[in-house]
């Protein structure tokens, strides 16, 4: 008899049937094979056979010995993210901001409010802390507000970095600047070309919708200002190192093709359609700014599809699809914050508030700050590496944010590829652990999965090499990572980056995402 | 390994020793092996002499192997290391200057492929000594390359161990290739020990067939082997030791090589290069070709598919033994000159191709050649 | 279909038959339907159970009561190839976070 290893399966359109087992790996079969494989009369002489064994969904009687063993290793490499602890650290530099975007309302205070900056000292301190992470890796992003209107922080940061790093024992230190460019000076844009700090901004599409709700405070248009001192940024700090990300409002959900023509035109090497954070703006805002998800999925697919004509002509990757084909198509751990289980927050990400407290998330931070501080780890002036990211807090949040654990997420067949996020959970019901079905989130990646899923089922082989091109090529092009107040809480690597024999670890070691 | 034959002045017992084609002062003949033209009084000294003369048997000169054809003997050169018997036999174990020197530490093997094409024999304890005594003579020059060979070389454990750590302390600059099956490193602690052993720079090239149990078993001939290979090579990896995966394509596993191809991206991604390679027929893939060949027309496609597939993964990988004209054009740059120098041939219409010097050719010991042979225009 | 009975009067009320579902069937299913309706289960019998679905404001899904069905049906057949699995997942992880020399 055929024995049948670990996989949680799917239901298609058109008798398909999608299996994916423990350790990512996937394939489809015709809903009769599948029919075989419940009532355990699959043979070894089916013609499906062979593909299901080498995709380790069963195993022959006689050869049963390996197979476990390379499933543990894979897995082991697709959580390989767990062990580099902690590498993105987001610094909220400042609360004030130059502009009054309207979905990010909660996330920034007025131009002159000067007591929500973060001291040099409290900055410096915040590096201390972070050079204490075991990751040999780390990136520091600097974020707002808007950072760049207490530029002494920033440039303390980095240059105290800079100084300790080698004693820390890190390889790398990578900074970035999340900006939205409309208040950045030349000065500021050369320290960044000197120091090696590359550019994360924020561009909404064409004029109209960038201008419709990222609103400057001393009136005029953003987007104006934006282009020229993106045409500046670039000249100074370089073509590659200025990224952009976008914010789907409701007015943008029937423009996605617009706005991805917007960043070609523009110059940039890619694009991330990305949701809306429900939780930046008021609630009287919510009607006007916000949609569900299952319209946010419809109009995602439309931008794939449009996304994928483009690349007839050019490379030009999305990059949320890159992330999640990523996880379905390699062997790797892609490092990204959001879609994590164990959850991310903290493992993988940590935000440092201008008064040096520290959360795992930056909707934790936001919670602090509408009144309820749950997920506060601590603050650096008071508390040690250790009592941060070795106390009880963390430990909590993270035992339960598991997808394995989950209710409606335990048997779903995507759970090899997704994530769980307790802070948002909480945010949204109350308790950090919760039936995840129907939720925003899961409307939103169950919905995106059964589109690329059935992509992928359906391809051609030039649509396959243009998403291994995505896949490969990624590590050029990723956004740098989250964006100023009230972002998706930063974001790793898109991709594992092209695998080369120093980029691939053995079995069971595993490729952190290029974090 | 190239050899000649001639007479012996006695039935000596073999002698390994570097060959000069020019006189020495006395002091330096110990460990030197002569060709000379004129076997006189001055060759006292020498380990041994080869001549195209009438071989001698005089007390106070070396032994000597005669009546070499010139033609023959035209092609050694200074600094070969040759091992010379009172058999009449004469053979070129290390070719100076060439980048395909190997040692061969044993002929036995735990593996009976079908498409070996060196049969397995009883463990001889003069292969491993015979290697020691060419890397003796090694000693302090310059080697770019050693391929260590087998048999399966890993089966003398003792001796394998022992001749990784001495090419890593003396010829630390040297590429080395260990040709395994990789079952003897499904023992945990061997892996360990040969990953200290080897050089850093040492690359294991495993032989994996298939993707699935049953075909590479019947491929290698022995059950159970696609479980310890497997383990091997994962035991390996894990000691951060350079891997290669090797897949010879025969008829059993002719037909999978593009969902092989993807099993190596999921399940291998960590190896430092891939190679799908042609059969030698010759050995034991002489006798079992019925069994074995199968036309390069039946797997072109299947070739070109999980070539492209591996390379747009970013996965490193070469077509060896695989002529250019049996390849499709889009593959054609992953195909390399494989064929050592010394068995290397083309036929006759490939005197008529315009990617002759950039072809593999083939195998002077293959017993067939695919009749789809054609020779290509220029680009 | 067996092992399930829709009462079609009121819409909203399964009997499940314990030979076809498991408790834990019903229970993962049932949790899916909390968002928008009141659910209970109570014993019917000896060999069944007792599922209602009371939406929480208005008439919620006609379809309610068939999509539990199919719900539950395939949540059966995933609990069922959980146990021809056996302890392999178990094995898997620990295998997984086992460190490499420490077996």
């Amino acid at each position: 008899m055929t024995r049948l290893l670990p996989f949680q399966h799917k239901r298609f359109p058109g008798g398909r049937r999608l299996l994916v087992n423990e350790c990512g790996d996937h394939h489809f079969v015709a809903e009769a094979v599948f029919e075989l494989m419940l009532a355990g009369a699959l043979s070894e002489d089916h013609p499906e056979f062979p593909d299901l064994q080498s995709r380790l969904f069963v195993s022959a009687e006689l050869n049963d010995g390996f197979g476990v063993r390379k499933a543990a290793a894979k897995y082991r490499s697709r959580k390989a993210y767990l062990r580099d602890f902690t590498s993105l650290h987001m610094m909220v530099v400042t609360v004030r901001c130059n502009q009054r975007c309207e979905y990010c309302q909660v996330s920034c205070a007025e131009q002159d409010a000067y007591r929500y900056d973060m001291p040099v000292s409290t900055a410096m301190k915040i590096v201390d802390l972070i050079l204490e992470a075991p990751s040999d890796s780390v990136k520091i992003e600097f974020q707002g507000g808007e950072p760049t209107l207490n530029w002494e922080a920033v440039a303390a940061a980095v240059r105290y970095a800079e100084e300790r790093r080698e004693k820390a024992g890190k390889k790398t230190v990578d900074f970035v600047l999340c900006t939205n460019l409309t208040a950045i000076r030349e000065d500021q844009l050369r320290f960044c070309r000197d120091h090696g700090i590359s550019v994360s901004t924020s561009l909404d599409g064409p004029k109209d919708l960038h201008d419709r709700y990222r609103v400057l405070r001393s009136k005029g248009s953003a987007y104006d200002l934006f282009r020229g001192n993106l045409a500046l940024a670039r000249e100074i700090v370089g073509e590659d190192r200025v990224d952009a990300l976008m914010t789907a409002t409701a007015a943008s959900l029937n423009a996605f093709p617009e706005i991805i023509d917007e960043y070609e035109e523009l110059g940039f090497g890619g694009v991330f359609i990305r949701s809306l954070n429900p939780y930046g703006f008021a609630a009287e805002k919510a009607a006007e700014l916000g949609y569900g998800m299952a319209s946010f999925v419809a109009a995602y697919a439309e931008a794939f599809r449009h996304v994928m004509k483009v690349n007839r002509r050019r490379f030009f990757p999305e990059l949320f699809a890159t992330i999640l084909l990523s996880r379905i198509l390699t062997p790797f751990s892609t490092g990204f914050v959001d879609l994590q289980s164990p959850a991310g927050t903290g493992i993988s990400g940590a935000i440092y508030d201008y008064d040096g407290s520290v959360y795992p998330s930056d909707e934790a931070r936001m919670l602090a700050r509408m009144g309820d501080a749950h997920f506060r780890l601590g603050n650096v002036h008071v508390d040690s590496y250790r009592e941060i990211f070795g106390g009880a807090r963390l430990k909590d949040l993270i035992r339960g944010a598991c997808v394995e654990t989950t209710p409606g997420c335990a048997y779903c067949a995507y759970q090899a590829y997704c994530g769980t996020d307790p802070v948002r959970n909480y945010l949204e019901s109350g308790g950090e652990v919760r039936n995840m079905a129907g939720t925003p989130f899961c409307v939103k990646h169950k919905g995106i999965f059964d589109f690329l899923f059935s992509f992928l089922d359906g391809m051609t082989e030039e649509e396959e090499d243009v998403v291994w091109s995505w896949i490969t090529r990624s590590g050029r092009v990723q956004a740098a990572g989250g964006r100023p107040g009230g972002g998706i809480g930063g974001r790793g690597g898109a991709g594992p980056g092209r695998p080369g024999p120093e980029a691939c670890p053995p079995p069971g070691d595993g490729v952190a995402g290029g974090v | 390994m190239y050899r000649l034959a001639g007479h012996a002045s006695s039935p000596f017992g073999a002698l390994i020793g570097e060959l000069t084609l020019e006189r020495l002062p006395f002091y330096r003949r110990k460990d030197m092996i002569l060709y000379t033209d004129t076997p006189d009084r001055g060759c006292m000294g020498y380990l041994a002499v080869i001549t195209a003369a009438e071989p001698e048997d005089r007390f106070h000169l070396p032994h000597m192997l005669g009546n070499v054809s010139p033609e023959a003997a035209s092609k050694l050169k200074q600094g070969d290391i040759l091992s010379v018997s009172g058999t009449g036999e004469a053979a070129v174990l290390w070719d100076q200057g060439s980048r395909q020197n190997s040692l061969l530490l044993t002929e036995a093997c735990n593996c009976r492929c079908l498409m070996c094409p060196q049969p397995p024999r009883r463990h001889d304890p003069a292969l491993p000594a015979a290697a020691l005594r060419v890397l003796d003579l090694l000693k302090g020059k310059r080697v770019e390359s050693i391929c260590i060979t087998g048999g399966e070389p890993a089966l003398p454990k003792e001796d394998f161990i022992g001749i990784l750590r001495r090419c890593a302390g003396e010829h630390p600059n040297a590429e080395v290739n260990v040709l395994t099956n990789a079952k003897p490193f499904s023992d945990a602690s061997f892996a360990g020990e040969a990953a200290l052993a080897a050089p850093k720079k040492a690359v294991f090239c495993a032989s994996l067939h298939s993707d699935l149990p049953q075909v590479h078993d019947a491929v290698v001939g022995k059950p159970g082997s696609y479980d310890l290979t497997n383990e091997g090579v994962y035991n390996l990896a894990v000691r951060r030791v350079p891997l290669e995966i090797r897949h010879v394509i025969v008829r059993r596993n002719h037909d999978r090589l593009l969902e092989f191809a993807r099993h190596l991206y999921r399940y291998f991604p960590f190896c430092a290069h891939y190679a799908f390679m042609s059969m030698e027929t010759c050995g034991l893939a002489a006798e079992n070709l019925d069994e074995i060949y199968v036309e390069p027309n039946d797997y072109r496609d299947g070739l070109r598919a999980a070539v492209l597939a591996m390379s747009k993964r970013g996965l490193p990988v070469s077509v060896y033994n695989t002529p250019l004209c049996l390849c499709h054009e889009d593959i054609r740059p992953f195909a390399r000159r494989s064929i050592s120098a010394w068995k290397n041939v083309y036929l006759e219409q490939c005197g008529r191709c315009a990617a002759k010097a950039s072809c593999c050719g083939f195998f002077s010991t293959s017993v067939k050649l695919s009749g789809q042979i054609e020779p290509l225009a220029a680009a | 279909m067996k092992g399930i009975t829709m009462q079609e009067e009121d819409g909203e009320r399964l009997i499940l038959s314990k030979e076809y579902f498991e408790k834990e069937a019903v229970f993962a299913v049932a949790s899916d339907f909390t968002g928008g309706y009141y659910v209970g289960i109570r014993p019917h019998g000896v060999d069944s159970i007792e599922v209602t679905l009371k939406p929480k404001d208005g008439a919620g899904d006609p379809e309610a009561a068939r999509e539990f069905c199919n719900g539950l049906v395939e949540q059966q057949a995933r609990l069922d190839l959980q146990k021809r699995f056996g302890g392999l997942r178990e094995i898997i992880v620990a295998e997984a976070f086992s460190a490499i020399d420490g077996k």
